[in-house]
């Protein structure tokens, strides 16, 4: 909505620092947009006017209990180890043989059955910022991320698969 | 927002009240609201100050809000009073004019001071 058409520097890292702060998306479009509008209206400097992006995410989440460190290591530790199942099973089921004396199906179920939950809560968490002023997107929706993050794995284990084709 | 004389917790102490009381006036947005402060001498009440006292309010419901289109910019957020908000207003109002007297009661005159 900003005349030059590219959201400022100030509002990408508002929106970041609030999305670090686990505000709900609706939430962020609403606080983004005020800050917009303002700052359009009075032509103040954003800095000046509401602190730096960190310092209002900041205080507007005060009272806000961020989740726990050990909640981020659990999720950091399981979707690892999920990665790691999910590629090691899928291999061994492209190669048709075991891997720890088990079905590589077994592996692949098992850093499914661990990595879909933590999926499903990082999916919920990154609800879209809405402008609430036209119901666009504040945040520019980006399919090649979504592509790279599901088929980066893919292309591994395809590749790991290939090599060992060729070369095993 | 401090001017001279006016330590900044006053102001705190009373933002929420002396906002609820503009709007009650009248539907407006935060810059207005930011301009009537200052105009009625509480000094310059920050971006970062007053739309969390705005959405405060909203929160406990004594206030709601709606986004309209600007002229050539991008929209304002319109801040209107409800049942609850004036009522909390009219309580709020009597209980500080009461505070403020029992204070008041207890201070020098200002003639005795100089």
């Amino acid at each position: 909505m900003t005349t030059d058409g590219t959201r400022s520097d100030y509002q990408q890292r508002l929106i970041l620092a609030l999305r670090l702060k686990d505000v709900p998306g609706d939430r962020i479009g609403e606080i983004v947009a005020e800050v917009e509008s303002h700052v359009a209206e009075t032509g103040e400097d954003p800095v000046e006017a509401f602190g730096s992006p960190r310092q209002y995410a900041a205080s507007l989440t005060a009272e806000h209990r961020p989740d726990p460190k050990w909640v981020t290591a659990v999720s950091l530790v399981g979707s690892g180890l999920a990665g790691w199942l999910v590629a090691q099973g899928g291999l061994a089921v492209l190669l048709g043989e075991s891997y720890w004396g088990q079905s590589g199906w077994l592996w692949l179920g098992l850093g499914l059955a661990i990595g879909v939950p933590g999926g499903v809560s990082v999916w919920r968490r990154s609800t879209r910022v809405r402008d609430p002023r036209t119901g666009g997107d504040l945040e520019p929706f980006s399919p090649g991320g979504l592509v790279v993050l599901i088929g980066s794995p893919i292309v591994v284990v395809l590749l790991a698969f290939a090599a060992i084709k060729i070369f095993g | 927002m401090e001017t001279d004389e006016t330590p900044t917790e006053w102001l705190r102490a009373v933002l929420s009240l002396t906002v609820l009381a503009i709007v009650a006036e009248g539907e407006t947005y935060g810059y207005v609201v930011a301009q009537r402060l200052q105009a009625a001498g509480l000094g310059t009440v920050k971006g970062g100050t007053l739309y969390p006292v705005l959405n405060r309010l909203e929160d406990a419901g004594l206030l709601t809000s709606s986004w309209r289109e600007g002229v050539g910019g991008p929209g304002r957020k319109f801040f209107a009073v409800t049942p609850e908000g004036r009522e909390h207003l009219a309580t709020r109002t009597a209980a500080w004019h009461s505070f403020t007297e029992r204070a008041t009661g207890l201070l020098p005159t200002e003639r005795s001071t100089t």
